[in-house]
């Protein structure tokens, strides 16, 4: 029956699931088996460069040393597709390398100030690139982010940004050539007059998802999006400080093309139906739309949601199939969500009792189904509240959530933590999630909730801070499916005794280590701590200043002692590692 | 219109009713339709495909036949998706290896997108993480190499490991 893999399966089948394969494993579980294979891994359309998930070095250099020499002399229809984490050390100076090959999509996250110069440099060399996503630690000048935009070749952009950054930019108009750009997605905020100057130069976009906010600039009366854009039809917004009509008349010219349109906001003023209701009636060809509305405060007048949602519970909404519903805890930070079905961002906030959830659909379940990352806030269960959580039925329950992040708003009187896991496990399937988030657990004195790392099968990263990580160490190298601990130091009085003990007991599966630190000196203590047990199973550690202190860098000698160190390392013991310090805020040391 | 039904014949000679809508998912069977302009009376032969594999595809069509259409795959779009299989999905597969390879090639023959982007990455899953040598054992892949080539492939693998 095995041997049918390669008897069944013609060449075009075959190739067909190499391409589900990067070029690593596909070299390490093909080549040279037998010629047919050998021919097949030359004959791919398509080569999938990872460099964003290898565990070691080795892997690093099995791909500049073996498999780019190997597939660089291929006919230039191959194409390659590159992924980078600009964390790991030089991965980017791979691009080097690929200078002659069909480059067309570029993927980099965590990318670092230090190498915008670089990229900036190489990326025009890359004449067939059509594809670029840059996850960034930091701000991009005008400049920059102009320089991209007009890349000639460029037909799809996402600017992704680890922290929210607002306007800057001065005036777009007149530094910048026309952008052949088709799809944009920038997380970063523009004033409706940058925005309005930004589309004057994209007149290919059909697709955009950008962050607006108002700006102290009062809309012309010609407002003519659609002379500027008359492809766009797939619109996303996030909108600040900008009052309901003032998005009607900047949307409005868009009417007659836009196809999907998709408002987050923050402001009650958007939650009424009749308003929308007229708005987009006059969008004749929009066949998706989607709204979410999260409110912090309410408004100082009481709110009634069952009113507010029967707006929204119109004939005009019931033919478009769009459904919305209401979650609702005045006593909570999230208090007001308005969205409609299913949940339509990755992202979701809640609160695990209390919710009040109203829906203008009655015979089908509220969907989280697009739900990712789920953030739950847990507060005490008040006593003869009725918790969201109702077992074997649908409502609420999260079937696709990856990463789970709790966020303690717990008391210290009363330890709730198994009847809170028993109802996580009846609201989330927690067989898919990889990712586990203890947050603000700092104050809370004891808890069991880290228990419930018990009940998550595949779990393969967990970020806790450190006095729970020590609470429940043991616990946490019993479970062997974790690989990745992110460690949050958040106290300065941690002696080198309990860091060493602590370090000793760390467990060989974790293979990730990442520790933030509030200042260089516990970096150089846990380094020096980490040393002496040489890394232990360690590929990858991460040393890294909290991005909160944002004064806080380090020095000049600091980084003098860390090279250093690192060359006592490489001449001592051998190690085969990398190490490099990005934006003097972190290091990073690859075995 | 819904509950439509046309007769769609497997290669050893049983006949399936199938919903249109759910029959269309296969662009193969819609342009069948739609191009050759056939009457629902008449079967629709699929030469390529038994009875108990084209069960399997009306269970997965059925299952999936709400779901969104997946975008085209053009030039710019051809990276393949190695999201997770969902969990019906994955109940849906745990089958042998011999089923899953003739799903592989009737995905592929009625053109079903969804059901062949799942069934590769399935494999795909299979294969990660082994080395040639383990791959050689589990496929039973012969080995055609003549004494000068494999001496060469040694020389090769030493200098990769010597790196």
């Amino acid at each position: 029956m095995s041997s049918q893999f390669e008897k069944v399966l013609p060449n075009e089948i075959l190739l067909m699931i190499f391409e589900y394969l990067n070029v690593h494993d596909l070299f390490q579980s093909f080549y040279n088996l037998n010629k047919r294979f050998n021919n097949l891994i030359y004959s791919m359309p398509l080569y999938h460069i990872d460099l964003n998930n290898i565990e070691r070095k080795s892997t690093f250099d099995y791909y500049q040393h073996s498999i780019i020499p190997k597939i660089q002399y291929q006919q230039n229809e191959t194409v390659i597709v590159l992924d980078i984490d600009d964390d790991l050390c030089n991965c980017i100076k791979i691009l080097d390398q690929l200078k002659q090959m069909n480059l067309k999509s570029l993927r980099i996250k965590n990318f670092n100030e230090d190498n915008i110069n670089y990229l900036l440099s190489i990326l025009p060399m890359f004449t067939q690139l059509v594809f670029l996503r840059i996850q960034s630690k930091v701000n991009l000048n005008l400049n920059q982010f102009v320089q991209l935009i007009t890349i000639p070749s460029l037909k799809q952009f996402e600017l992704l940004f680890l922290n929210y950054y607002y306007p800057s930019y001065t005036s777009i108009k007149s530094q910048i050539i026309l952008s052949n750009i088709e799809y944009l997605c920038v997380y970063r905020y523009f004033q409706i007059k940058q925005f309005q100057e930004l589309l004057q130069y994209l007149p290919k976009l059909k697709k955009l998802f950008i962050y607006i906010i108002h700006g102290n600039y009062l809309m012309p009366i010609n407002n003519n999006l659609h002379q500027l854009v008359p492809n766009l039809n797939d619109l996303q917004l996030y909108v600040q400080k900008i009052g309901f009509d003032e998005l009607q008349l900047l949307l409005q010219p868009l009417s007659q093309q836009l196809k999907r349109l998709a408002i987050s906001c923050w402001s009650f003023e958007y939650s009424n139906g009749k308003k929308w209701e007229i708005f987009l009636k006059s969008f004749l060809l929009l066949k998706h739309f989607h709204l979410d509305i999260t409110l912090y405060e309410l408004p100082s007048n009481s709110i009634n949601i069952k009113q507010i949602l029967s707006t929204f519970q119109t004939k005009f909404f019931f033919n478009a199939h769009w459904y919305f519903a209401i979650d609702y805890n005045p006593n909570v930070d999230i208090k007001f969500v308005l969205y409609t079905l299913p949940w339509p961002i990755k992202y979701f906030h809640t609160v695990l009792y209390n919710v009040e959830t109203l829906s203008t659909i009655t015979d089908q379940s509220y969907s989280t189904k697009n739900v990712q990352n789920l953030y739950i806030q847990l507060y005490n269960q008040v006593s003869n509240s009725t918790p969201t959580v109702n077992k074997g039925n649908s409502q609420h329950y999260y079937s696709n959530v990856e990463s789970l992040i709790l966020i303690n708003r717990l008391s210290n009187n009363n330890d709730q933590s198994s009847q809170i896991i028993d109802d996580l496990c009846h609201k989330i399937d927690l067989t898919k999630i990889k990712s586990l988030k203890f947050d603000n657990f700092d104050d809370l004195q004891t808890t069991s909730i880290i228990d419930i790392i018990n009940f998550i099968p595949n779990l393969l990263e967990l970020k806790i801070i450190f006095k729970l990580y020590l609470q429940h160490q043991n616990l946490i190298s019993n479970i062997s499916t974790i690989q990745t601990l992110i460690v949050y130091f958040d106290s300065d009085d941690l002696t080198e005794d309990i860091l060493t003990n602590c370090f000793s007991l760390l467990s060989i599966n974790i293979k990730n280590l990442t520790c933030i630190t509030n200042n260089q000196y516990q970096i150089l203590n846990l380094l020096e701590i980490l040393y002496q047990f040489k890394f232990l199973n360690i590929k990858k550690l991460l040393l890294k200043i909290n991005n909160r202190t944002e004064i806080e860098i380090f020095t000049n000698e600091f980084i003098q002692f860390i090279e250093e160190f690192m060359m006592k390392m490489s001449l001592n013991d051998k190690y085969d590692f990398m190490y490099k310090i990005n934006d003097k805020k972190q290091l990073v040391i690859w075995f | 219109m819904a509950g439509h039904k046309i007769k769609l014949q497997s290669n050893d000679g049983d006949i399936f009713d199938v919903e249109v809508e759910i029959a269309k998912l296969s662009i193969t069977i819609k342009t069948m339709l739609e191009d050759l302009s056939m009457n629902e009376e008449e079967i629709i032969p699929l030469p390529n495909i038994n009875s108990a594999i084209f069960k399997k595809v009306i269970q997965w069509t059925t299952h999936h036949k709400d779901d969104p259409p997946l975008p085209p795959e053009d030039d710019e779009n051809r990276e393949k998706n190695t999201n997770d299989i969902s969990s019906w999905d994955q109940e849906f597969l745990k089958v042998d290896q011999g089923t899953l390879f003739e799903l592989i090639l009737a995905a592929n023959y009625l053109d079903i997108k969804g059901l062949l982007d799942v069934t590769c990455t399935s494999v795909a899953n299979m294969i990660k993480g082994k080395t040639s040598e383990e791959i050689r054992q589990t496929f039973n892949i012969k080995n055609d190499f003549t004494p000068q080539e494999e001496e060469q492939i040694k020389k090769e693998n030493e200098w990769c490991e010597n790196k």
